[in-house]
């Protein structure tokens, strides 16, 4: 195995394993808030790794094009649908997204 | 089997994880688990791509990525307030 395979290896199984705790973490928690921090972080970290991995490895320029924009489309989208479903769920729970005098206090 | 396969079989793991939420938890939960899924589906499918070395199946998982955006933007303003 050449230094260039453990290094395509490594990002990989280092983006499959934070992939499989963020839904570790996702199962375990037991509040939509605590989910959503799991959430974004397995739409992004994982993703990135993965596509590191397929461009290091550079069998197909094709491939690791698509891994990027795959990549890129996760890492934009992440952070707004957290957003909207932090909010909607912040709607759902309280009736309004303003923070109440009572919140505030604590 | 090379690595992308075995990577692709690992990362099936998380589906059981993601359903026992989809299937117990309230419903804003439900949504977050499934963005996860979503994610899994498609990092899955780019990695069968490249495990049988046809790149142009890795179309499947950029649509993937771009489908599930809009979806989970839909369902989240419609539990927000109507459903």
């Amino acid at each position: 195995m050449t230094a260039h395979q453990i290094i395509v290896a490594l990002l990989l199984w280092f983006g499959v394993i934070s992939e499989l705790l963020c839904c570790l973490g996702v199962a375990a928690t037991k509040n939509v808030f605590d989910r959503l921090h799991f959430t974004s972080a397995g739409n992004i970290i994982g993703p990135a790794m993965i596509a590191a991995a397929v461009i290091v490895d550079g069998s197909s320029a094709q491939a690791a094009i698509k891994a990027v924009f795959v990549t890129v489309v996760l890492l934009v989208a992440s952070p707004i649908i957290t957003h909207v479903i932090a909010r909607a769920a912040r709607i759902r729970e309280t009736g309004e997204l303003r923070a109440k005098a009572k919140e505030i206090e604590k | 089997m090379n690595i992308w396969i075995a990577a692709a079989i690992a990362l099936a793991f998380g589906f059981p994880l993601c359903g026992r939420v989809i299937v117990r938890a309230p419903v804003m939960d439900r949504l977050a688990a499934l963005q996860l899924a979503s994610t899994l589906t498609a990092l899955i499918l780019l990695l069968f791509a490249l495990g049988v070395s046809q790149s142009s199946f890795c179309d499947l998982a950029l649509a993937t990525a771009l489908l599930s955006f809009p979806a989970g933007l839909l369902f989240a303003h419609f539990y927000e307030r109507w459903l």
